[in-house]
């Protein structure tokens, strides 16, 4: 009894295969949501990392595998917004004088840094919808789907945040 | 300009154009063999005789254990003294055996993820740690960066743990800075650092609750020009632990 016990559930190795072709083909865009959250390519490792263990955890729940990129999305989202909330590493940001940043040559960073700087400062929630709507072109349904809101939450959410970005120039020119 | 066009060039400054090598492999087996360790363990647990039938057990070995052992025990006390713990001297007259890794080398990444779920470690000491990536620094000696690491040890150590490490390329030892439960020491570098790290383990800062590991939460220091394969070597009274790794440089 205890041999059987111990042996892998009966079609386990079929969801593992599957979890790994579904979940495997969006490990990239989702370090890349990551990082776009958090700004920090070890942290935003860390975040798709544990979101991938939770992933393979509820994997067997899924019931639309047809939604699995929202599905899996979603919870890199909140593994962003949970590192983001651990400890003091915020306070730090905020509390270091400027001379102790590394300096950077690159020009580009420097004309950025106030956009990037604001997009540190939106809401959780409001940056996943920027981020979502214009670094990865998604509809909104599908970023209402990520964010686990309403599409009507998440268009009033990317109205708000692109008023804060971009106080200055009408919401119409914005959205384009 | 748009504001699209302006937020992917500013996101693009922060997303690397390429994830690291072999990402997506490394997380998919990770996560995979992380659920199954803590699966096999919910089988084990399930698969106990009935609490009473092992509370017998138990006691039967114990009266087996007090009756045989004891004599044992005494036997021995006769011919053994009990192990002294080592003075901080004596545990830093311990020369560091750390390996040496040629430029290009491969770094002998040995923590992987041990049974307790650290990161680093094979035990009585584990470690868990990253790297604090707001900190980057410039001073007189060059662009750092700060580690924040947490080091456990096992309830039962007893007397002082010394702890010292190096880049294991440029041998340019870590440095440890105070215990950060009071935060930075400064806001201006250089901080106070020391190339050892003593812990006292009858006496850590805290405990867990749940296993009695002693807790220290640690700072660790790293210079300009640092290769990123770095090593550990945690000596204590009766052990002596390395630990080695690799950590992109930033």
């Amino acid at each position: 009894m205890q041999r059987v016990l111990v042996q892998p559930v009966a079609g386990e190795e079929a969801v593992q295969q599957t979890y790994t072709d579904l979940v495997g083909v969006l490990i990239d865009p989702a370090f890349r949501l990551a990082c776009a959250m958090l700004h920090d390519e070890q942290a935003a490792e860390d975040a798709v990392q544990e979101a991938a263990i939770i992933a393979w955890r509820k994997f067997k729940k899924v019931d639309d595998l047809g939604r699995v990129r929202a599905w899996f999305l979603s919870i890199v989202a909140n593994e962003c917004r949970n590192a983001r909330r651990r400890g003091w590493r915020s306070r730090v940001r905020l509390g270091l004088p400027s001379h102790l940043s590394e300096a950077s040559n690159d020009e580009r960073i420097v004309r950025h840094a106030d956009l990037r700087h604001a997009l540190l400062q939106l809401a959780h929630m409001d940056r996943l919808v920027v981020v979502l709507y214009y670094y990865f072109d998604m509809p909104l349904d599908e970023i209402a789907s990520v964010a686990r809101i309403s599409r009507s939450a998440a268009r009033n959410r990317l109205y708000r945040a692109v008023r804060r970005l971009r106080p200055d120039i009408a919401l119409e020119e914005a959205l384009k | 300009m748009t504001l699209r066009t302006e937020l992917r060039e500013t996101l693009d400054d922060v997303v690397p154009s390429a994830p690291p090598q072999g990402l997506s492999e490394r997380v998919l087996r990770t996560a995979i063999g992380v659920d199954h360790r803590r699966r096999t363990a919910r089988w084990t647990y399930r698969l106990r005789a009935p609490l009473s039938l092992v509370a017998v057990f138990v006691l039967i070995a114990i009266v087996g254990a007090v009756l045989v052992g004891g004599r044992v025990m005494r036997g021995n006390e006769q011919h053994n003294a009990p192990a002294a713990t080592r003075t901080l001297a004596q545990l830093e007259a311990v020369p560091l055996t750390l390996p040496v890794v040629q430029p290009g080398d491969v770094c002998p990444d040995n923590p992987g993820v041990n049974s307790l779920g650290y990161d680093y470690g094979s035990g009585p000491v584990y470690v868990n740690g990253k790297l604090i990536p707001e900190i980057k620094f410039v001073d007189q000696s060059g662009a750092g960066g700060l580690y924040e690491l947490t080091y456990y040890a096992m309830p039962a150590l007893k007397g002082k743990i010394l702890v010292r490490g190096r880049d294991l390329v440029t041998g340019r030892p870590i440095q440890f800075i105070a215990p950060n439960a009071s935060g930075i020491p400064s806001d201006t570098p250089p901080w106070p650092s020391s190339p050892e790290l003593v812990l006292d383990a009858a006496h850590p800062p805290s405990r867990s609750g749940s296993t009695g590991y002693g807790i220290w939460h640690v700072r660790q220091l790293i210079d300009q020009g640092w290769s990123g394969c770095w090593g550990l070597e945690i000596d204590g009274s009766d052990f002596s632990e390395k630990i080695t790794g690799y950590i992109r440089p930033y």
